[in-house]
């Protein structure tokens, strides 16, 4: 318990923006395809930042 | 026109309205509310509403994410149907060919297809599973694969599902199809003396072929649109190798709220499955005329 209470203090909840799930799910199936070699990970980097790009300029 | 007819008229119009009105409401209304929606950047919790002209379809152009999921969408449509007619026709012969038992076979196949699609997943997903799974069990230990985890594996193993699901529908029309072709036909083929490989591709192919373009089209349009079978089962992963438009479609949509690059992927979908829809139809017309 005394454990648990030091996390609390520094820990943060996960949706710190409502930008999270947008970004979480834009760029997670990237990761996972750089991870699994389905994409080198310096395409699937690019390929994430490109959608985000998007997306991102759209909510501004 | 006369009294009688301005009545009959006015009688059919009012029949039609219901039908009329129905459709409006539930396919007209939201279509053209997707197709307008489709050309604004929407994103409810940002507050975010304007018009955007055709910058989604613009951006979908360059998405390497879509491009990945119109393939997925083309190549699990083509597999999967062509495999469904392939086994669909086998099993509607041999059951055909079969004495006893016909009845049983043709409840086991419905049996398959009448099951909802989730529960055909979720069967699937443990059937699946690397280690606790019956197909993995079956094919012995040692080598545990991981079926719906590798990613070239997760494809293939998604039609499979769809194909056990989907290919008693095939074999169902078809039988029934080879019910109704006249025993005549048969006689006078063996009395020309053809043997059965020759009356299989000379007779019974093309009696079946009406109804197999039915069973194509019905299948091909429904294979385009798939949506449940791969959200169960993998949830369009790993690695997005198993994402369909109407998956992605379904994650802007409804998980990442983006209402309007979202509705552009679903008009995509609508588009490509009015364009196959047209095609088939026209072929269909057309061997009407000459059948």
């Amino acid at each position: 318990m005394p454990r648990l209470d030091a996390l609390m203090l520094t820990g943060r909840p996960r949706p710190v923006t409502p930008a999270y799930l947008l970004v979480s799910s834009t760029v997670q199936p990237e990761f996972s395809a750089a991870l699994v070699g389905v994409k080198s990970p310096e395409r699937a980097i690019a390929d994430a930042r490109a959608r985000l790009r998007y997306f991102l300029e759209a909510i501004r | 026109m006369t009294r009688r007819e301005v009545v009959n008229r006015r009688r059919g119009v009012l029949l039609l309205a219901p039908t009329v009105l129905a459709l409006g409401t539930l396919t007209v209304y939201p279509g053209v509310w997707v197709l307008w929606l489709s050309l604004q950047h929407r994103i409810p919790i940002f507050g975010v509403s304007r018009f955007a002209g055709l910058d989604n379809y613009a951006f979908l152009a360059v998405d390497s994410r879509f491009s990945s999921a119109a393939a997925t969408t083309i190549i699990f449509t083509v597999t999967s149907v062509a495999l469904e007619v392939a086994l669909g026709v086998a099993a509607a012969l041999a059951i055909h060919a079969q004495r006893g038992g016909r009845r049983v076979a043709l409840s086991l196949l419905l049996l398959a297809w009448a099951m909802p699609a989730v529960v055909t997943a979720k069967l699937f997903e443990w059937l699946y599973h690397p280690t606790a799974g019956l197909l993995n069990v079956a094919l012995g230990g040692g080598h545990a694969l991981n079926w719906l985890g590798d990613p070239r594996l997760a494809l293939p193993a998604v039609v499979l599902a769809d194909v056990w699901r989907t290919m008693p529908f095939v074999a169902v029309l078809c039988y029934a199809r080879l019910l109704a072709i006249p025993a005549e036909l048969y006689e006078a083929a063996q009395v020309d003396g053809a043997g059965r490989l020759a009356t299989l591709v000379l007779i019974t192919l093309p009696m079946l072929g009406r109804i197999l373009l039915v069973a194509i089209l019905f299948r091909t349009l429904d294979a385009l649109r798939a949506f449940d079978l791969m959200f169960v089962l993998t949830g369009g992963g790993p690695a997005g190798t198993t994402e369909t438009i109407t998956v992605y479609a379904y994650r802007a949509l409804f998980q990442t709220l983006q209402l309007g690059f979202g509705s552009a992927l679903s008009v995509v979908v609508f588009v490509l499955v009015m364009a196959v829809a047209w095609a088939y139809l026209r072929l269909l017309r057309t061997s009407t005329v000459t059948a």
